[in-house]
């Protein structure tokens, strides 16, 4: 069993690196093989999806009968899911009716989710200084601050002065060099990771018991 | 790609192996610095453990995934490490963990971190296979599947990985204050969310470094001290590189 999970593994590195080299390499023929095997992928990653779909509605289904937790949501989930089940099959998947009325009650539901986003943001946003600052957190609200001073055009009335308007400058490219600087650590970040896991056998559990 | 951003490619991943295996190598002589609020954040997770092990409660893996096209990205290798550190060490815990997912193909794989997670930890046979379960692709229509999941039922810690946008603030509404949550998260908006409603959050690359912080030896772990040197010598750079610009703009 061992051996057999060593195979597989061989054959999967072996399929990373193949796929790795389609996308330097510039061939037809490798762009070819590069295009079949993403869409290999795709195909797998679609049935994964459909099986998702059906543990999640028959989890729906079993939950509230096992007592496991609350009815309310899990009737509703399963009820729509009926609901355009049924009426796919009487009117046809395509049917524009169909999707109208799919999209209208999904424009509902994730435009409400939306606002209450906002409304969390805005309470979180309160909060903060009240109960949980902590240096960054702070640093975080009063960087905030001053970018809804700078951008609010209030400062416009400061601009003759050479030196308001320079700090103003500086400023306003920090957010820039900010992003720049996490994406280059994400960057490394995930390049560490993968080299640890690929090149050197990193196990993520150390044996802690 | 052309023949210039190939050997760019071929180097970066060179000086990469080289420190790590620099790092392996001498990691009883190097420790680990503590960059900013490491130590916190390390014992702040051990302890959402430990207090989950006490309370009997649950951890909450919510794993934001989005596209199946992610699964191969750091957060994603983050989800799949966090999820098989997280089994392994709740593994004898009587309601260890639950697991939501936003992408049915994560859904997937996690049951396999799962899995070796427990086979870690000697719990092979605890394995069930519906551990994960799948919450819709939509971030926030994930969160709140997520939300019910969960509802009426205490959870010690949210664990949040992968990319989820500023959707993660309805967890900090839905859930009771004592549940801690935990928030690492590649996209921006989601570590702008973190900052101001979750009690943990990593910001950029730190989000990669979680398993480290939750393995037994953080300090000599060779990921974290590979982090460590690929950092400092990439700000060195980045200083140099300044000072050089804006001293040959003035001309000294």
């Amino acid at each position: 069993m061992k051996n057999g999970k060593r195979f597989l593994s061989i054959i999967v590195i072996l399929l990373g690196i193949l796929v790795f080299s389609l996308l330097i390499i510039d061939n037809p023929t490798a762009d070819i093989l590069q295009a079949s095997l993403f869409h290999w992928a795709e195909l797998l990653f679609a049935v994964l999806l459909f099986v998702s779909i059906i543990h999640f509605i028959i989890s729906c289904i079993r939950s509230p009968l096992e007592g496991i937790s609350s009815s309310v949501n899990h009737i509703l989930a399963f009820a729509s899911f009926l609901g355009v089940l049924v009426l796919g099959f009487l009117d046809g998947f395509e049917s524009p009716q169909l999707l109208q009325t799919v999209l209208t009650v999904q424009t509902a539901v994730e435009t409400s989710l939306a606002a209450m986003v906002s409304i969390g943001l805005l309470f979180a946003l309160y909060r903060l200084p009240l109960h949980r600052i902590t240096p960054m957190k702070g640093s975080f609200l009063a960087g905030m601050i001053i970018f809804l001073v700078i951008y609010s055009g209030v400062l416009n009335y400061f601009t003759e002065n050479t030196i308001v308007s320079a700090v103003i400058q500086l400023l306003k490219a920090i957010p820039l060099g900010v992003i720049y600087g996490l994406l280059i650590g994400l960057a490394i970040g995930g390049l560490v990771m993968g080299i640890g896991f690929i090149f050197f056998g990193k196990n993520p559990y150390r044996g802690q018991k | 790609m052309n023949a210039i951003n190939v050997s760019a490619v071929l180097i970066i991943i060179a000086v990469g192996i080289i420190a790590y295996a620099a790092a392996l190598l001498f990691r009883d002589s190097i420790r680990v610095k503590p960059s900013h609020g490491m130590n916190t954040r390390k014992q702040w997770l051990k302890a959402g453990i430990s207090d989950s092990l006490e309370k009997s409660e649950p951890i909450h893996l919510n794993i934001g995934i989005q596209n199946d096209s992610d699964l191969n990205s750091g957060a994603g290798l983050t989800a799949m490490t966090g999820v098989e550190n997280v089994s392994a060490q709740m593994a004898f815990a009587d309601e260890p963990w639950r697991i939501s997912c936003g992408s049915a193909g994560v859904a997937f794989f996690e049951k396999d971190a799962v899995k070796i997670g427990l086979d870690n930890a000697d719990y092979g046979n605890d394995f069930e296979e519906d551990c994960t379960r799948y919450c819709g692709f939509s971030p926030v229509l994930h969160q709140a599947a997520s939300i019910s999941m969960n509802e009426g039922k205490p959870v010690a810690l949210h664990m949040n990985l992968g990319t989820f946008g500023s959707s993660a603030v309805i967890q900090d509404l839905a859930y009771a204050p004592d549940e801690r949550i935990f928030i690492a998260g590649d996209d921006l908006a989601s570590q702008a969310v973190g900052l101001i409603t979750a009690d943990q959050v990593m910001i950029g690359e730190e989000q990669t470094e979680i398993s480290g912080y939750m393995s037994g030896d953080s300090e000599t772990d060779p990921s974290l001290l590979t982090m460590d040197i690929l950092r400092f010598s990439v700000l060195t750079v980045l200083i140099v590189t300044a000072l050089i610009e804006i001293f040959g703009k003035t001309g000294l």
